[in-house]
């Protein structure tokens, strides 16, 4: 038993030199969360009552389907399989749940420090701004997946069910993960703008309540606008300027960050306001090259020209389209060849989780930054 | 150890630090008096590389506060005058994770925190829970966890501060205790007594600016140019000063409680003559000694005129 435990140890400190060494991360703040937020199985109370809710939408989704004997569900008749139908049941709720949770989870992680005043001492210390935000994330995020893998025997019942494949399984709970990452990356960015747990946890709410609700709002109101006037479609155009604008401020932050991270080093003090024009026409070059070389061809796939393509944007858009590829056919079948369900599902994927990647990204990126000019300035 | 020149910090029209320029040398323990809002825990924040300074430079062991934050933090334990501990954690969990912050490397933790345990009186509570623990004993963890590094400076922001008159002394014990294994430390208060036996320089903070700074006995000298003396005579104490107030090493004289308070302005090693010619004109002197450097009434003498 001690020497178990004594190789436990080892093994643990020979990944924190790993870590240390190869990747300059200092992992035991990733611990000390752990530590803490996992201790006494506190965690478990939250995940019985995630599980519970899955399992409760699944089986109220199950009897209306197949007790009431309305005309848009008969299971001798229709192409969908039952278990799809549970699935996307689990699927849904899932993602509420998760983005309900999370975004709280993620914005106690840097207010909280403030609130038992322990920031200080955090900050004294060798840990690197990276240290603290990334430590942190990797703990919501694990959590984040600690929920997805309670409802793997739901899903696996769905699947015995009929009418889903393995793939659409592994689509719909990779871009579920995706998702979780997003909404933490929203709590951790808010976390490290206010100093204030619960101001941190509404302003999480309110840019996600924004995102998914107001959004699809605005568009379609501006689309309905538009389309009185002129024939094509432009709600689709406006989802798609929309998406470039997504894509532009993400990269264009990309490119900022990293000009101060490199050019400002290589210019130091003497020449920053040459760097900073430099680098800023260099950014406006790069995105354009970008978009030429990187977007058209994607544009060949995808004709983001349409009314769906806006569902992209949007977390139970994607989940919809991945989940009922038929859906997104319109927009992908444009291209040249003629793509397969299975293709378009996976494209509808890619689009969907790449654009809120890259926005998990940016506010990672954002987080330690905002983490670090606090740290040496304010308070 | 820390070379302080003209650091400067402003807190919108307040001058929370105002032109300090002060030095500690290896070793020594450097008391940090002053009210609450002098600009103590500003000027220790700034040492710490936590706080910008406005104007100035600071270095601590060679490093720059401004251009080198990290070697400054590998040589400075910080304790925060106001802190709070992390719920849900064991004493020595607590430990384990600022070693590794500080990275320690995990071969070495274990033992580390054993030895910090031991020093601290803390090692019976090795496994209880942080928030668990008395205010004076959370106090005497910051400081564990404060030097879990090794660091050669120690910045200590009011660390007895709140404390029952029994976990006082033990933290003055211990700090104690660490100034004798080579530490220098950065101590500061706003109760004089505190750093009454531990420090062996000092420095006045009011309103941002540094009144005083140097030697504790320097200070005294210079103040009252000679030794204190306290002499207890048994019976005619109004003879016996009057006899001193005559002599001409002695100045100014005065009778408290049946003691007498001299300042001894002669050869510091003819001091015992004073006691010589008291005896031989017949008084019966039950105590002669020197007084001991009392930092309270030497505060209110150096504040006295200065501050209003
Ligand atoms: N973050 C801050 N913003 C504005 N004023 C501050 C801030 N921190 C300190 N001050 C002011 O600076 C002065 C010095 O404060 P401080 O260094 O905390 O004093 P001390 O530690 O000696 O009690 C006080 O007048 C205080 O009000
Ligand atoms: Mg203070």
């Amino acid at each position: 038993m001690g020497r178990m435990k004594g190789h436990s140890i080892v093994k643990a400190g020979l990944i924190e030199d790993t870590l240390n060494r190869r990747f300059h991360f200092n992992p035991c703040v990733a611990v000390h969360e752990l530590r803490m937020r996992m201790r006494d199985g506190r965690p478990f109370s939250v995940l019985f009552f995630y599980a519970l809710l899955a399992i409760l939408s699944v089986l109220i989704t199950l009897a209306v389907v197949t007790f009431s004997y309305s005309g848009f569900y008969d299971p001798m008749t229709s192409e969908v399989g039952l278990g799809r139908i549970t699935f996307t049941a689990l699927a849904y709720a899932q993602m509420i749940l998760m983005l309900f949770v999370l975004p709280a989870y993620g914005a106690g992680a840097i207010t909280m420090e403030h609130e038992k005043r322990t920031i200080e001492m955090l900050r004294a210390t060798l840990l690197s701004p990276s240290d603290v935000v990334t430590g942190k994330s990797l703990v919501v995020l694990a959590f984040g997946a600690l929920l997805l893998v309670t409802s793997v025997p739901v899903a696996a019942w769905s699947m015995m069910l009929g009418g889903i494949s393995p793939t659409d399984v592994l689509l719909t709970y990779s871009y579920l993960f995706v998702i979780a990452t997003w909404a933490s990356a929203i709590g951790m960015f808010m976390s490290n703008l206010f100093t204030k747990s619960i101001t941190a946890i509404v302003a999480s709410y309110v840019v996600l309540g924004f995102w998914c609700a107001g959004i699809p709002a605005a568009v379609s109101i501006v689309g309905m606008t538009f389309s009185q006037s002129s024939s094509t479609s432009a709600a689709g155009f406006v989802s798609f300027a929309f998406l470039v604008l997504v894509v532009g401020i993400v990269s264009g932050w990309l490119l900022f960050l990293i000009h101060r991270r490199i050019w400002s080093a290589i210019f130091k003090r003497a020449g920053r306001n040459l760097a900073t024009l430099v680098s800023a026409l260099a950014a406006v070059l790069l995105v354009w090259l970008i978009f030429r070389g990187l977007m058209s061809p994607l544009l060949g796939i995808a004709d983001l020209n349409r009314p769906e393509s806006m569902l992209l944007l949007i977390p139970y858009g994607g989940l919809g389209l991945i989940i009922y590829p038929s859906g997104a056919e319109a927009m992908f079948q444009s291209s040249s060849a003629a793509l397969t369900a299975d293709q378009i599902q996976l494209c509808a994927w890619a689009f969907s989780a790449g654009i809120f990647l890259l926005m998990a990204l940016l506010l990672w990126l954002r987080s330690i930054a905002l983490y670090e000019s606090r740290s040496r300035t304010r308070t | 150890m820390i070379h302080v020149q003209g650091l400067t910090k402003r807190y919108g029209n307040i001058t929370a630090a105002n032109d300090l320029t002060f030095s500690v040398e290896a070793g020594d323990a450097f008391g940090f008096i002053g009210p609450n809002g002098a600009g103590k825990t500003t000027t220790i924040r700034m040492l710490a590389a936590l706080l910008k300074p406005d104007e100035g430079t600071a270095t601590i062991n060679g490093y720059d506060v401004l251009q080198e934050p990290e070697g400054v933090r590998a040589s400075v334990g910080y304790m925060p005058d106001f802190f709070g501990v992390y719920e849900d954690m064991k004493v020595w969990e607590y430990l384990d994770f600022f070693a590794a912050a500080y990275r320690v490397a995990w071969r070495r933790r274990p033992a580390l925190i054993r030895d910090v345990l031991e020093l601290t009186d803390l090692s019976a509570k090795r496994d209880t829970y942080v928030d668990a623990l008395s205010r004076g004993m959370k106090q005497r963890l910051c400081l564990a966890k404060t030097i879990i590094h090794d660091p050669d400076l120690l910045l200590l922001d009011e660390p007895a501060s709140g404390l029952d008159p029994r976990a006082r002394i033990e933290i003055r014990e211990l700090l104690q205790q660490l100034c004798s294994m080579g530490k220098t430390i950065l101590i500061s208060s706003h109760i004089l007594p505190e750093l009454g036996d531990l420090c062996n320089k000092i420095g006045i903070i009011e309103q941002g600016k540094l009144l005083m700074v140097g030697a504790v006995e320097d200070i005294w000298q210079q103040l009252e140019g000679g030794t204190q003396l306290v002499i207890v005579v048994h019976d005619r104490q109004q003879e016996a000063s009057d006899f001193l107030a005559a002599r001409p090493d002695i100045a100014d004289v005065e009778l408290e409680e049946n003691a007498l308070h001299a300042v001894y302005r002669g050869d510091p090693d003819a001091q015992s003559a004073v006691l010589t010619a008291l005896v031989e004109s017949g008084f019966r002197v039950t105590s002669f000694a020197e007084r001991e450097t009392d930092l309270e009434s030497l505060y209110m003498r150096l504040t006295r005129g200065i501050v209003s």
